[in-house]
């Protein structure tokens, strides 16, 4: 009986000595992140509107999926001479996936904006989210841009009605390239459009911007609209003379998007539409819709997904 | 030993009889397009369909699945029903915001015929008798658990007016057929089919209601 009560220590001691010994080679193990760099812009509309980032890591025994471990979120730009807090709603695990041929567990940073000012805008072209946790450590995330307006919406010359976003696959990763959205002056004057934006690094390719006739649908392509590819890795160009849009006339437009060098995603986004009424210049902000809701994580993109290295504390 | 035979049969027969079949929410949208043309959702399968893909099954086995993959991530794209978020019946313009909460837990869609069952544990569903782990292992592991997210829309709408959201999507399908074995003996027959949504494609749309339809 004694030599049982020994063995039976004896085995206890060892399989705990095991136990903790795998666990201290797990905490030097390497720690992997990706976040996704995508265009955010956003139109303040409530306290509560929330706005989503994504990311991706290789462990979720650590602090970095502890909810309740941060105590602090940010959004920065390079210099941090620009640092706006954000609000943490909840962070959601959503699911295990394979990526790039490894096990990981995706993660959604819910946030609401931390600020308000009236008409503020915020620009942060290369923006970073910071989170600190309790034991002071901090995780940067390379989010892409950020973009904000406080502006007020409403608009007494002009209505949107309908909003088509037209999209393209890059390496089977959607992104926007265009939009169709049709447009009432409800005045009894001409209505000049002189500029749409998105308050964003993306922007309308104006020279394109064109009346758009035909049935819309979501899977329409600029290829089909425009009869001719267009590159939207390009650089913005001017319209030649502004849009004009008689009088209590509705009608709908099509415009291709000019990305630049930096393809990073942009799946929701507000329009802001420039435009001159009996010769003064006004400004409308149509607020901000999701356009493309996918799963951030479903394939690798070498442009829009950023990694991020790092080992777990003892 | 006679009550121990009757048993055995018994726990057979219950094994043996036919389960209901079990549908997903993607088959209640209003379109499905296969990217690829002679692609197939599993429930416009024929009879004869189901018995060329059955003896492509092989023998029977003693203890297990045999299973056929007739359709493998074959991308689709879709249209699935319009939200309407509101409709202004009255005789001056609404001007507010109207949200919309995005929640998933349904990325993942399973549906089955014969007597191919369908188990659910907290959010997790999966085929029963652990078929998943015969199909396709990138599968299993594509369960998602709850993301929710608050869209708000801002717009005016005018009397007379509705406010839809269309929602449009891409996923993919893999389907095919199976058969469960036992001691050799056939214990479940039937196909399977999986649908893996990708993305979804919104779009917002101000129409006047037609009067006659109100009437």
């Amino acid at each position: 009986m004694k030599i049982f009560g020994v063995s039976v220590a004896v085995i206890t001691i060892l399989g705990i000595g095991l136990f903790l010994s795998l666990r201290a080679v797990n905490s030097n193990e390497k720690l992997q992140a990706y976040s996704v760099r995508n265009n955010h812009t956003y139109a303040y509309t409530s306290e509560l509107e929330t706005f989503s980032v994504p990311f991706l890591i290789n462990d979720q025994e650590t602090i970095h999926t502890l909810e309740d471990a941060i105590v602090r979120t940010t959004i920065t730009c390079e210099d941090s001479e620009m640092i706006v807090p954000v609000d943490l709603e909840t962070l959601q695990f959503v699911e295990a996936v394979d990526f790039l041929n490894a096990p990981f567990y995706s993660y959604n940073f819910l946030f609401t904006i931390g600020v308000y000012a009236e008409d503020l805008i915020i620009n942060i072209d290369r923006a970073s989210l910071v989170v600190e946790y309790l034991s002071g450590e901090k995780l940067t995330l390379d989010i892409g841009s950020f973009h904000y307006t406080f502006e007020a919406f409403d608009s007494e010359h002009l209505s949107v009605h309908t909003r088509f976003n037209i999209h393209q696959h890059f390496d089977q990763y959607p992104n926007s390239v265009g939009l169709i959205f049709s447009l009432e002056n409800k005045t009894a004057s001409v209505i000049e459009i002189i500029d749409v934006n998105f308050n964003s690094n993306v922007a309308a390719n104006m020279a394109y911007m064109r009346t758009f006739e035909g049935d819309m649908d979501a899977f329409l392509t600029l290829e089909t609209v425009y009869g001719e590819a267009i590159d939207v890795q390009s650089e913005k160009s001017l319209q030649s003379s502004p849009i004009r849009l008689d009088s209590m006339m509705t009608c709908s437009y099509v415009v291709p998007f000019a990305y630049g060098d930096d393809l990073f995603a942009m799946h929701r986004y507000p329009i802001i539409i420039e435009y001159l009424f009996n010769g003064e210049k006004h400004r409308m902000v149509v607020d901000d819709f999701l356009f493309i809701r996918t799963k951030p994580f479903h394939v690798f993109h070498a442009s829009i997904h950023a990694e991020v290295v790092f080992y777990a504390e003892d | 030993m006679k009550k121990i035979v009757l048993s055995i049969i018994i726990v057979f027969a219950f094994m043996m009889v036919q389960s209901s079949v079990f549908a997903s929410e993607y088959l209640t949208y209003q379109s499905i397009r296969f990217d690829r043309f002679g692609g197939q959702l599993l429930r416009d399968y024929t009879k004869s369909d189901y018995e060329q893909y059955y003896d492509m099954l092989g023998g029977r086995r003693f203890w297990g699945w045999r299973t056929v993959t007739v359709m493998n991530n074959e991308p689709v794209t879709f249209q699935k029903e319009t939200r309407y978020v509101i409709t202004n019946q009255g005789t001056s313009p609404i001007n507010k915001s109207y949200h919309f909460r995005l929640t998933e837990s349904s990325k993942v869609q399973l549906s089955a015929s014969g007597n191919i069952g369908i188990s659910t544990s907290g959010n997790v569903r999966g085929f029963s008798l652990g078929l998943d782990a015969n199909i396709d292992g990138r599968i299993s592991n594509e369960r998602s658990t709850t993301e929710e997210e608050r869209v708000e829309i801002r717009m005016k709408v005018d009397p007379n007016t509705a406010l839809k959201v269309a929602v449009y999507g891409e996923g993919y399908i893999t389907n095919g057929v199976g058969k469960y074995y036992r001691f050799f003996i056939n214990a479940r027959t039937g196909g399977w089919e999986v649908f893996v949504l990708t993305t979804e494609y919104f779009s917002v749309v101000k129409e006047v209601i037609d009067e006659d339809l109100r009437r």
